[in-house]
């Protein structure tokens, strides 16, 4: 019986980027955290925020880890696991668009090892706003859902170990679609609020047909992207340049021994990067 | 402990006997076509009676001839917790033999682990059969050892992409709470975020090994003691030979009868369809919310939790 739609998915990428619902409005509203191009979010769904901040939390991550410099105890904060409970997976609760003011100032040594997570969460998110808030808001809103697609899209080929060269468009699709079920799984079971399991439905049903639909668009990108949209949304705005070296300590399995190393970057990725780590060993010290 | 896959192919199977059975009213095959995605998406969630009842509850007053999507997936939403509950209530008692500590060599998580690799296996055909929502796909790489990409030799498993997408999701779902944004307490918001983030994570190579690498011994214990999933039950052999759900027709009194000797699955299966039919009778005004309480085995634990 699949017949939830006849089409859905070709109705679904007309309005992929609509606004999910005043929750989504509501939250965003609050904080700086992932909230770059803040004309735009009418047009928003949680996703389509983007993977600069989850990408630059992960990367961040991997450098704590190859820098020889930096504390074990940054280092388990940074520490986190799709595979097990963690402490370290707060630093994703970080992203989320809500700033707490007593957390930003008092000091990681006073904290338990979520808090510190967290708060790792927060500079990066902080340092991802500052970084490409501009280029948000320099674009033309209409354009902005594919702005994020564009920077999404680059972001997770050049993070991610796959050789995309071998990949086709349609076993993209299948893998990112497919990624949904095991990862409610890993949650258990997925848990409502308990004051609003009923909302809740719909705005799931609603991010589950988005995120489908989001799939298809990114692997199209991923796979063929148009080479004068490349030019203007990663190249003339300097969004990522891989020879930057934070980024590639970041990718190369090559440990550090000096802040230095990775300083000294071209791109805006390059330099949030290396900001992120800064901030967060600076917090530690 | 924790099923997954279970739960959406007893959702599954239930709806296709609830269409068969033409024991839906307008309203709800209404819902559970145009947002079968959103039973099947609820089935996986838990604390289902906290609105299941409420739902139905709420929409049975006053109804029109058609709800708005958001209502109709509401009671899709309805029908999926319901059926959940079906799923549980008939494998947790086999659950509950097993030793909660992950560490024994025979564990209630595994114990669930080894229930979802068996319906994999059995029900989704290990992925060759996806489910029937075109928003929920299962394929034979759902239980691969970090996801492969390409069908190439030298592929590398897209464990980078899986870990970038897979926090992006648990992110995105927490923000589909509302506490997020309003609740103002930072302590407070921590510790929700825990429940969200914290509690319950399961380990997805379990799932792995259960269906790449099945101990003999665990299936036979898991599996095989407790007679899991019997494909010569009549009510699973009826259920898979459905193929589609447009005609309908009386089946036999008999193959809904419950009985010790089924399989876990045939008695989930009965129990979710029991469920579901009286909360559509209570939707209907044929029976009070006792009684609907009643068959759904409605105890004090369930409104505490």
């Amino acid at each position: 019986m699949k017949t939830e739609m006849n089409n859905p998915i070709d109705e679904l990428s007309r309005r992929t980027f609509i606004k999910l619902s005043a929750i989504a409005g509501a939250g965003l509203m609050l904080g700086p955290s992932l909230t770059f191009g803040e004309d735009a979010s009418e047009d928003r769904t949680y996703f389509v925020n983007g993977m600069i901040p989850a990408c630059l939390l992960l990367q961040t991550a991997e450098l704590a880890r190859k820098a020889t410099f930096v504390s074990q105890e940054m280092k388990k904060a940074l520490d986190f696991s799709i595979y097990l409970t963690n402490e370290a997976n707060f630093a994703f609760a970080g992203l989320l668009p809500h700033e707490w003011k007593a957390l930003t100032k008092s000091s990681f040594a006073d904290m338990p090892k979520e808090k510190q997570a967290f708060k790792a969460g927060m500079i990066v998110s902080n340092t991802a706003n500052e970084h490409f808030s501009e280029i948000y808001s320099n674009c033309e809103r209409s354009k902005i859902p594919e702005l994020r697609l564009y920077h999404d899209a680059c972001l997770l080929k050049h993070v991610s170990d796959i050789d995309i060269k071998q990949v086709t468009k349609e076993e993209l699709v299948t893998f990112l679609r497919t990624l949904v079920s095991p990862m409610i799984t890993r949650t258990h079971t997925l848990r409502p609020d308990r004051d609003d399991g009923m909302n809740w439905i719909v705005r799931m049903t609603k991010w589950n047909r988005d995120y489908y639909a989001y799939a298809e668009n990114l692997a199209d990108i991923m796979t063929k992207p148009d080479p004068i949209k490349v030019d203007n949304y990663i190249k003339k705005l300097n969004f990522i340049d891989l020879s930057d070296k934070s980024i590639r300590y970041a990718i190369e399995g090559v440990d550090f021994g000096e802040m230095h190393q990775v300083d000294g970057n071209r791109s805006l990725y390059g330099k949030a990067l290396y900001e992120s780590l800064k901030r967060i060993y600076d917090g530690f010290k | 402990m924790s099923e997954h896959y279970s739960h959406i192919a007893v959702y599954e199977d239930t709806v296709k006997l609830l269409f068969v059975t033409d024991r839906l009213p307008g309203v709800f095959k209404t819902a559970l076509t145009q947002f079968y995605d959103s039973g099947l998406i609820a089935s996986t969630s838990r604390d289902g009676l906290l609105w299941a009842i409420p739902i139905l509850e709420k929409y049975k007053v006053n109804q029109p001839s058609s709800f708005d999507d958001e209502t109709s997936m509401k009671l899709a939403g309805a029908i999926g917790w319901l059926t959940h509950r079906g799923a549980d209530l008939a494998a947790k008692p086999i659950l509950k033999l097993f030793d909660s500590n992950k560490s024994s060599h025979f564990n209630n998580t595994e114990c669930s682990v080894y229930f979802d690799a068996e319906v994999y296996r059995q029900v989704f055909q290990s992925g060759k059969k996806s489910t029937r929502s075109m928003y929920n796909l299962i394929t034979p790489s759902s239980f691969t050892k970090h996801f492969n990409l390409a069908n190439t030799p030298n592929a590398k498993p897209a464990e980078a992409l899986e870990r970038i997408l897979s926090f992006h999701m648990i992110t995105d779902w927490t923000m589909l709470n509302p506490f997020v944004s309003t609740e103002t307490d930072c302590t407070i918001w921590l510790q929700k975020m825990q429940k969200q983030l914290h509690d319950y994570h399961e380990d997805y190579r379990m799932y792995v090994e259960a269906v790449q690498n099945p101990q003999k011994d665990k299936t036979q214990k898991y599996l095989i003691d407790h007679n899991y999933y019997n494909p010569h039950d009549d009510i699973i052999r009826r259920v898979r030979s459905i193929a589609d759900t447009e005609h309908t027709e009386e089946l036999p009194v008999t193959l809904f009868k419950e009985s010790d000797s089924l399989s876990v699955y045939a008695r989930a299966l009965l129990k979710a369809y029991k469920y579901t039919t009286a909360g559509i009778r209570f939707f209907q005004n044929e029976i009070s919310k006792d009684e609907f309480g009643q068959i759904i085995e409605r105890t004090k634990h369930d409104n505490e939790n």
